[in-house]
């Protein structure tokens, strides 16, 4: 019989050099916020551009108001997707440096920036500056 | 072998402690980029609600 052709211990290696390199290759977290954020003020940037060509937000009917309670109403949706993720990963931030277990907040913070650049660049086109 | 794994484990504590350190030190930069984004929120939704801009007349000259 042949014998199998990884042994117990080799795995383990292998899962401790993996779980090593993963650590090292994963981005900054403050990285990621600052990214976000850039997007954040670029959707406010286009709402309040848009904006000054509506006199009233509220009750405007012309093209121009259109336009800009649509740029708008699609910022927010960015900005709140943004804030989400920004605080996900700031609540990681803070377990990592306590030494607390991260799995369950990296999965949350990575899948919520996810969510937002997806959010953002979809309503709006917004992708931020940075990488 | 041993002593191979028992490398790896102290490799991976001193990746974890810097790991700990480096983001203790950019809690209040985070902190920071959580506040400006929260910023901009109340700005767009102040900007959604901005009924007509009513210009005050000019004050009457003196006397």
């Amino acid at each position: 019989m042949r014998p199998p052709r990884f042994s117990l211990m080799t795995l383990t290696i292998l899962v401790w050099v993996c779980a090593i390199l993963l650590s090292c290759g994963c981005g900054s977290n403050l990285r990621s916020q600052v990214a976000l954020r850039a997007i954040a003020d670029q959707a406010k940037k286009d709402c309040l551009t848009v904006g000054k060509k509506c006199p009233d937000m509220v009750k405007g009917v012309d093209a121009a108001c259109v336009t800009a309670r649509s740029t708008c109403t699609a910022a927010l949706e960015c900005v709140q997707a943004v804030s989400t993720a920004e605080n996900r990963i700031q609540s990681l931030q803070e377990t990592l440096a306590a030494g607390g277990d991260t799995m369950t907040k990296t999965i949350e913070a990575k899948g919520s920036e996810a969510g937002a650049r997806a959010i953002c660049k979809s309503v709006g086109g917004w992708n931020g500056n940075l990488p | 072998m041993e002593i191979f794994l028992s490398a790896l484990r102290t490799l991976w504590a001193a990746i974890k402690a810097q790991g700990a350190s480096k983001a203790a030190s950019e809690l209040p930069q985070g902190a920071a980029q959580v506040k400006a984004v929260n910023e901009d929120l109340a700005e767009i939704s102040a900007e959604l609600v901005r009924g007509p801009v009513v210009s005050s007349p000019p004050a009457a000259p003196p006397k």
